[in-house]
């Protein structure tokens, strides 16, 4: 199942589900649903609709267990939906549930986020044909919290920086969590999973090249944090796919593609770390939160490395199978 | 002005500053004013206190210029009336005036969830740590989660991911406007106010990594966020002071003690790369927003230097020149 969050014709942000390039507005559904198979009255159809199938993601993805099982009834019904004729169908309070997916804007998945961020990096050995550096130790990988705000949509421009000459976009895994933990064991971790999104990870290159020599920490290796930080270096999206829908995360193939030629390509197998021992390894000391998105590492082979130049004009394509293809273009500042 | 967010004895969170020696509750203070001073209906100054002086305090400090003026308001009336004097509960029933060890002081933005630490910005650090600097007039930033964050009196929690535990003290500079491209003139506008922070990390994850030869990176720096993000590890407290308190930012005296005893003495004037440049380099390409806790670099003398160790037990008092002593204990 693979769900968006989308801008609807009054600006709403709102939940969907997507099928064969349909939008449904999940709450909307959901009071359809509840009025046509529950027997409910419109007017408690609305009000159960608004608590059990938000608009927000977030509120969505906090409601859990309870949610993910009101979710498995929607899928099923909104494949019915889906199938009737052309015209846009309402709920019963009057609200569209049926959209074309290019009537309508796609969001960040989890754009009411507040919560963490983690971008977890050097995650595939692919990263050594690109940083001339050492390696993490076993079972760990280097992490960088991220502001939520630094990260748009699908669609969205990424604004080309002042303060750096080079910048490079990776795709990556995302990682929604569904639950709250600490000290996840691995065997359990993906139990703490929602979804899985499709991350493309920009940097300010130039700010990280160049280190020098040193004994314990490089003057460039300073400002990795801030050449991850500005505005606009992280894409997500297009939709989450569900965890049911998507068992194993550690076989997915992986392609970035600039102006339409593929320059990175890897498959999820090739994490150092997996999913399961990032959750494990993040949350022994730092509390995992519903809505939480990590970022799996820059995917890429010796051949297709990870961090591939962009520069401005360039249309990126961050794609995963089973995911989608998260389009971005690179634009100058106004 | 010293702000603070505090629990009321309904367990609501609530934002107060305070007077002579009594926390007074700002939405509640506002509702009274209104009343008195403005003769507004009893329901309308609720619902207009509400709006004009919410009680989160990151949703006041998000109304920038505004918000400002009606804390002015606020506070004014307070002072030429002693809150004492004012009928104990506001129109809409909620308590105004506290002693200070009537209620649960909070950390002063209990909805903070931005927060960019400045690294390696003092000479002593960089002799402390013996490490390469940075350019001149940039230093390292790093970020810390919204589960970092402990408040006045709360514990900070022994990791499990390492044996070493550090803390540094450091000034916390508080955005007051969404601003990009901030200049070095125009960066002290920016700020809404300071508070007095400490920065933990768990140390032998960084030491104990693979540091090896290399020409070009080394693996600690992999795991400097990691190391600094363990939940608890920066108290921010006790009090928000709004920016007209503190004359000079780059002259303020500071000191940790651990269980009583001197451990760090430092200054604000020893940094290396002052807030207004601070403000200037992270802004050049990333938008500040209100409400963004800059904490502006760790701050210490050769004899009492810039890093301390702390252990189980200990009893740490962080405290700035006119921002207060934030109280905080180690535990298991």
């Amino acid at each position: 199942m693979r769900i968006a969050s989308f801008r609807n014709h009054s600006g709403e942000t709102r939940t969907a589900v997507c099928l064969d390039g349909q939008l449904l507005d999940m709450g909307a559904a959901f009071e359809r649903f509840l009025v046509e198979r529950q027997g409910c009255d419109s007017v408690t159809a609305l009000r159960i609709a608004e608590e059990r199938m938000p608009g927000s993601m977030l509120a969505l993805i906090r409601r859990g267990v309870e949610g993910s099982a009101d979710l498995r009834v929607i899928d099923e019904y909104v494949r019915a939906i889906a199938e009737e004729p052309a015209a846009p169908s309402f709920s019963p309070s009057g609200r569209r549930i049926k959209y074309a997916l290019e009537e309508v804007t796609l969001t960040a998945p989890v754009p009411q986020l507040h919560g963490c961020v983690f971008n977890m990096e050097y995650n595939y050995d692919s990263y050594r044909t690109v940083h001339d550096t050492v390696p993490p130790d076993d079972g760990k990988t280097a992490m960088f919290i991220m502001n939520p705000e630094t990260i748009v949509g699908p669609g969205d421009d990424i604004l080309w920086p002042n303060t750096a000459t080079e910048v490079t976009s990776a795709v990556e895994l995302g990682v929604i969590i569904g639950k709250e933990g600490k000290r996840i064991p691995r065997e359990q971790a993906l139990d703490y999973v929602f979804g899985y999104t499709i991350v493309n990870d920009l940097t300010g290159m130039s700010l990280v090249r160049g280190i020098g020599p040193g004994t314990r920490c490089f003057p460039k290796g300073f400002y990795f944090s801030r050449s991850m930080a500005m505005d606009t270096f992280e894409a997500a999206g297009p939709y989450v796919a569900m965890k049911d829908g998507l068992p194993d995360p550690q076989q997915l193939r992986a392609e970035l593609r600039v102006n339409g030629a593929v320059v990175s390509m890897g498959n999820t197998a090739d994490m150092r770390c997996s999913v399961a021992r990032l959750i494990e390894f993040l949350s022994e000391d730092i509390t995992l939160k519903p809505g939480d998105l990590v970022s799996t590492g820059a995917i890429g082979t010796a051949e297709f490395p990870p961090e591939a130049p962009v520069v401005v004009g360039d249309v990126v394509e961050a794609e995963i199978e089973q995911i989608g293809v998260l389009r971005n273009q690179v634009v100058a500042q106004r | 002005m010293k702000l603070a967010s505090f629990r009321n004895h309904s367990d609501e969170t609530r934002i107060g500053v305070l007077v002579k020696d009594r926390l007074v509750d700002l939405t509640a203070a506002l509702e009274r004013y209104l009343v008195d001073a403005c003769g507004v209906s009893s329901d309308r100054a609720v619902e207009v206190a509400n709006t004009r002086m919410p009680t989160s305090m990151l949703d006041l400090i998000r109304r920038e210029e505004e918000g400002r003026a009606d804390l002015d308001t606020v506070y004014s009336f307070l002072r030429t009336s002693d809150p004492d004097s004012l009928t104990p509960f506001s129109p809409g029933g909620s308590r105004i005036a506290y002693g200070l060890d009537e209620v649960q002081l909070l950390t002063p933005i209990p909805q903070l969830y931005r927060i960019f630490n400045i690294g390696n910005n003092s000479s002593v650090f960089s002799r402390t740590i013996a490490t390469s600097s940075p350019e001149e007039n940039y230093t390292c930033m790093f970020k810390k989660t919204p589960r970092s964050v402990v408040g006045p009196g709360g514990d900070i929690q022994w990791p499990i991911t390492g044996n070493e535990v550090v803390t540094e003290l450091e000034l916390g500079v508080v955005i007051g406007k969404k601003c990009k491209g901030v200049s070095q003139e125009e960066a002290l506008d920016c700020i809404f106010g300071y508070v007095v922070t400490q920065d933990l990390a768990v140390l032998d994850v960084l030491t104990n990594a693979n540091w090896g030869p290399g020409e070009t990176g080394l693996p600690a720096t992999y795991y400097m966020d990691l190391c600094k993000t363990p939940d608890t590890f920066q108290p921010v407290g006790p009090f928000l002071v709004t920016k007209d308190e503190v004359a000079d930012c780059q002259n303020l005296p500071m000191q940790l003690r651990v269980n009583g005893k001197l451990t760090i003495r430092g200054n604000t004037s020893d940094m290396r790369v002052p807030i207004r440049r601070q403000l200037e380099f992270l802004s050049a390409d990333m938008t500040f927003l209100p409400g963004d806790l800059v904490v502006s670099g760790a701050m210490g003398s050769d004899e009492f230097p810039p890093i301390a160790p702390i252990a189980v037990g200990d009893e740490m008092e962080a405290e700035i020149e006119g921002l207060g002593v934030l109280k905080n204990r180690v535990v298991a």
